[in-house]
């Protein structure tokens, strides 16, 4: 039986054809072909989730429609083009452009999110490196931890009444205890081999901390923050649902909502999807990519 | 001059988390260590090896008995008792020659010394030098391959200029070949400059080849069973007659120092 030709994937034959060409005693060889073939691809696998994404929405709308909603399930295409207008247009959503409750709503994120920074790195920080504590420390954290972003209402109601100051302090409570236990855990993480080799060179417990736990643990703090940032973006809309804080996107979702405007509601959607995955995706993983990088953690 | 003693030192840990039980480490170890000796601790795994250096560099107090450094009773760590650790313990986001940095401002500071950073630097590229590693002094550990991460290690000893050098199994993570250079290496550094070491290992032939002295320990509990001193002229080639006699000796001692068969199976001489 004749042998089948072995079939080659594209990178396969992109090596083979950088091998062929580069100098015989080369150790790294350039790879023309793949690099932009590289980007294309990834491009093409984000556009593809994309397209599946709206169709199965454009297929719910469908269904759901023909069974008479009276409503009207918005279709994605209105939808966009609504929050084109929103956008663009200068269309505005109960008294305020799209961008004023953008700018309340991460105004309101902004706030909350540095004091839960702040707590959540003293806080873990201090329960990663005192092992005594840590034990007697977590219990609180993690009961509060526990407290799903939404049953933070009534204590914040009564701490600060209807408004922006409970929508704050209830994204604060969530994202606070998401950083301490990541802060914590990551300290706790560092190889007890380099806090030994520091001690043995003579350093202070504070020369520990700050020059050995911090640095070997930032990475994982970054990432706490990722997390912190991640659960208090979430939470953000629900609490300004809530709580009516009068102008920012979770209200807005509410507000249409309340009138029956779900087209307006579904743009709201779309532009705190789009948002949160802007923060996530790109200027936090890249911060943590860095952080990494900087680091040496990644092996080179 | 006696540098470091244990007298009658010996160490026992809790086993469970409830304390009911404890096991004993090390039982009743005596043994000093002169300035200048390379002093090889060789035993079976688990024998108590890692918790002898410990007590050394003072990361453990002994639960009974004394450890005394220059007669005085060790209380920490101090970078007088450099410690090379079995595990790689280089800072990552240090490159080598920040590493060396480090650890000479940590000590100077822990010292009372004044910390000049243009001598330091000379210091350590000196040191770098010294194990051969002058070429890498601005990359990064995880650009290193294991044995000259642990060259690197050794360095900051030697940048520090430690009393004593610690090492526990340094290189028994690395390739057979890699390992007998470095032991060669070591052996010269410590002919050249004789600096006291004392030197863990699980390994007959390497202790052979380089020790001034051979201390055997056994397991369950851990304690000493026998030592050798290997003078001046002892041929430490390995495969010389002198060579495999001695290691046969110490072969022929170990069968009885296992109490219990699972002790056998843990145990990694060659
Ligand atoms: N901190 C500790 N807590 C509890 N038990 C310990 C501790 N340190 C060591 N031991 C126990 O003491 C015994 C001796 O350990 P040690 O690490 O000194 O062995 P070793 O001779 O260095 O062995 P190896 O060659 O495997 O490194 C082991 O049974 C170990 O489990
Ligand atoms: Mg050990």
């Amino acid at each position: 039986m004749p042998d089948r030709p072995v079939h080659r994937s594209a990178d396969e034959r992109a090596l083979a054809q950088a091998l062929a060409e580069a100098p015989a005693n080369a150790s790294v060889i350039p790879v023309r072909s793949l690099h932009g073939r590289h980007g294309l691809k990834v491009a093409s696998q984000v556009l593809l989730g994309l397209a599946i994404g709206l169709l199965i929405w454009e297929v719910f709308a469908l269904v759901l429609n023909s069974n008479g909603s009276p409503l009207g399930f918005p279709y994605p295409l209105e939808t966009f083009e609504r929050l084109g207008e929103y956008l663009f247009a200068g269309r505005s959503l109960y008294g305020h452009s799209i961008y004023e409750h953008l700018l309340a709503s991460i105004q309101h994120l902004l706030v909350a999110f540095a004091l839960a920074m702040v707590v959540g790195i003293v806080l873990g920080s201090v329960l990663g490196y005192f092992g005594r504590i840590y034990a007697i420390g977590m219990v609180p954290v993690s009961i509060y931890q526990m407290i799903p972003g939404l049953a933070w209402l009534p204590v914040a109601i009564l701490m600060f009444g209807l408004g922006d100051d409970s929508a704050v302090f209830i994204i604060f409570a969530v994202s606070s205890m998401v950083i301490t236990i990541g802060v914590s855990s990551g300290i706790r993480m560092v190889p007890p081999v380099l806090v030994q080799a520091a001690k043995m060179m003579g350093a202070s417990g504070a020369a520990i901390f700050c020059r050995v736990l911090v640095p070997q643990a930032s990475a994982s703090i970054v990432n706490a923050l990722r997390l912190g940032m991640s659960s208090a973006w979430r939470v953000l809309i629900a609490a300004e649902m809530i709580v009516g804080t009068g102008v920012g996107l979770g209200y807005s979702i509410q507000l249409t909502r309340d009138l029956l405007d779900y087209m307006g509601s579904f743009a709201c959607i779309t532009i705190i999807c789009l948002v949160g995955l802007l923060i996530d995706r790109v200027v936090l993983a890249w911060a943590e990519r860095a952080m990494r990088q900087r680091l040496g953690l990644e092996e080179a | 001059m006696t540098l470091l003693e244990l007298s009658h030192v010996s160490q026992a840990f809790f086993t469970d988390r409830k304390r009911t039980r404890a096991m004993v480490a090390l039982h009743d170890v005596s043994l000093s260590i002169e300035e200048g000796e390379f002093v090889s601790l060789l035993g079976p795994s688990g024998c108590g090896k890692t918790v002898t250096l410990s007590l050394m560099a003072g990361f453990l107090q002994p639960t009974e008995g004394q450890v005394t450094f220059k007669g005085h009773p060790i209380a920490k760590p101090d970078p007088h008792r450099g410690v090379v650790f079995q595990e790689y313990s280089l800072m990552p986001w240090l490159t080598v020659r920040q590493n060396l940095l480090f650890a000479l401002r940590s000590s100077a500071k822990a010292l009372g010394h004044p910390f000049e950073k243009t001598s330091a630097i000379r210091r350590a590229d000196e040191a770098l030098a010294q194990v051969g590693l002058a070429h890498a002094a601005d990359r990064r550990p995880n650009t290193l391959s294991g044995g000259m991460r642990q060259r690197v290690a050794i360095a900051r000893l030697l940048a520090m200029d430690s009393d004593v050098f610690l090492m526990d199994e340094p290189f028994s993570a690395l390739d057979e070949q890699t390992r007998s250079e470095l032991d060669r290496s070591l052996f010269e550094l410590w002919r050249r400059d004789r600096k006291t070491i004392v030197f863990v290992t699980h390994n007959i032939s390497e202790a052979v080849a380089m020790s001034s002295r051979i201390v055997l320990f056994s397991s369950s509990p851990g304690r000493i069973i026998d030592q050798w001193r290997l003078d001046e002229d002892f041929d430490r080639t390995p495969g010389s007659p002198a060579a495999r006699a001695l290691a046969d000796q110490i072969r022929a001692l170990l069968p009885s120092t296992f109490d219990s068969n699972d002790e056998l199976e843990g145990a990694t001489i060659t």
